[in-house]
């Protein structure tokens, strides 16, 4: 089976939000909603040697993802491909998902007053297109594709940038599948972030 | 967390109302008094079909809760189906008590409804349980929810054969069973408190004021009553305001102590 996700190398990302503001045209998320955000993860260190990242962070597409196994009827699900989507013609606004998110990226929408989230563009990558932020990424950042085919432009920059560099956000059971490619050249890996 | 005020009165309520169940199933079985049984399981009806709307308040899309039927894993699932199904074992209990059907058909009605009744508030916790809050994922939180519902329960239960005006024994046996309660709800309380950590936080208050009220002083009002029971309607009623003001601290502590690993939409 399939496991769509993004990964993104934070070598490359300048923190210039334009994956945001991509993602907001693209899906027409609300004015104080977010399905991709640019978190500034530090700086950190001491004095002359501070550090800094930028972290994109977006639904993790999870392998045993919480947010599915809370919602009462079944709105937030996983497609074939194992992608984690909200029906929102099925969504009855409680919320249980949005507090089983381990990391606070599931949003809501006021005008519609149901949850919505990342979807990974499946508008676009139906039609053989890139979603939206990776298109967009102005330092050839992202990548999307499926983590279990070697062949996909996510696998590859995986197995490029080596395991030591590739990080995932905090794992409690949930098996967060989107990565994270940051070398030790640049910044450590902060599992917690203020 | 924001204090989500709907689901702290579904819970608070419809806990209240089953344990208050409880203690009309429980004086079923033991016949103290036959005071109470009809009054008690109307109240209890009517605070648990009020806590479920209370409940529906906190949805945006309630007329799609049908959809629920497709995934009967939830916990949302199974508060509404044992809301549901409390609802029909009172309403059940009510009809045999009008037309006087009394022996094992009345005490099977009563156990089931004291089963349902009990585990509503224990249920009602355990949807919280989730990895992503540490804060809640322990089975301590729905044993306080479960404490400080049988806490007022017994306390509704108290003031209400009181005002009935029940005799000693049957007042005094339920001063002993608000002791028991409050001391549930005390021992409990302070358990899930020192687990969850929300001593040390801003919660520590509310935590606090969880104990005191809905456990303390339930305890000492059933242990007074249950010594002296001709003060049963101030000691009941003093008893069920603390508990239920406990019971509804417990439950806004916990969700100002709610925090998830990360929060990076920051709408949590």
């Amino acid at each position: 089976m399939s496991h769509y996700a993004i990964v993104v190398d934070l070598d490359r990302c300048i923190g210039c939000h334009g994956c945001e503001i991509a993602c907001k045209n693209e899906n027409e998320v609300e004015l104080g909603s977010f399905w991709n955000k640019v978190v500034q993860v530090g700086p950190f260190g001491d004095y002359p040697h501070l550090q800094q990242y930028f972290l994109p962070v977006m639904c993790q597409q999870c392998a045993d993802s919480p947010c599915t196994h809370v919602c009462p009827t079944g709105a937030s699900y996983r497609d074939e491909n194992n992608v984690v989507l909200v029906d929102k013609e099925k969504c009855i606004g409680c919320k249980y998902c949005m507090m089983a998110c381990p990391y606070g990226v599931r949003s809501w929408s006021p005008s519609e007053n149901v949850v919505e989230k990342c979807t990974l563009c499946g508008q676009l990558t139906s039609v053989g297109e890139q979603p939206k932020c990776v298109a967009a990424c102005c330092g050839s950042a992202r990548f999307y594709g499926d983590l279990d085919d070697p062949a996909s432009d996510a696998s590859k920059a995986l197995a490029a940038a080596g395991a030591n560099a590739v990080h995932r956000l905090k794992d409690v059971g949930n098996a967060p599948q989107t990565a994270y490619i940051l070398s030790s050249k640049y910044a450590a890996w902060k599992e917690e972030i203020d | 967390m924001d204090i989500q005020w709907s689901l702290v009165l579904f819970t608070a309520l419809t806990g209240l109302g089953g344990w208050l169940f409880f203690f009309v199933g429980l004086n079923v079985l033991v016949g103290k008094t036959d005071k109470g049984a009809f009054a008690g399981t109307v109240a209890a009806l009517a605070l648990t079909v009020v806590g479920g709307c209370a409940s529906v308040t906190h949805l945006s899309h309630p007329d799609r809760m049908l959809g629920a039927l497709q995934h009967p894993t939830s916990g949302i699932f199974t508060e509404a189906v044992l809301v549901g199904l409390l609802c029909i074992v009172l309403v059940a209990f009510l009809v045999m008590l009008k037309r006087s059907l009394t022996g094992t058909p009345l005490k099977a009605v009563a156990v089931i409804g004291m089963a349902l009744g009990a585990l509503m508030p224990f249920m009602a916790g355990q949807s919280y349980l989730m990895p992503a809050i540490a804060a809640w994922n322990t089975e301590l939180l729905p044993l306080g929810y479960l404490g400080t519902a049988a806490a007022s329960g017994a306390a509704a239960w108290l003031l209400l054969i009181a005002v009935q005006k029940a005799d000693e024994a049957a007042v005094s046996f339920a001063g002993l069973t608000t002791l028991a309660g409050g001391c549930a709800a005390l021992v409990t309380t302070l358990a899930y408190g020192a687990a969850s950590g929300a001593f040390a936080g801003n919660a520590a208050l509310l935590v606090g004021a969880a104990a005191l009220c809905g456990g303390a002083v339930p305890a000492a009002c059933g242990a007074f009553v249950w010594k002296k029971p001709g003060s049963a309607v101030a000691g009941g009623a003093v008893a069920l305001v603390a508990a239920l003001a406990g019971s509804v601290a417990f439950r806004c502590a916990m969700w100002v102590i709610g925090a998830g690993l990360y929060d990076f939409f920051g709408l949590i």
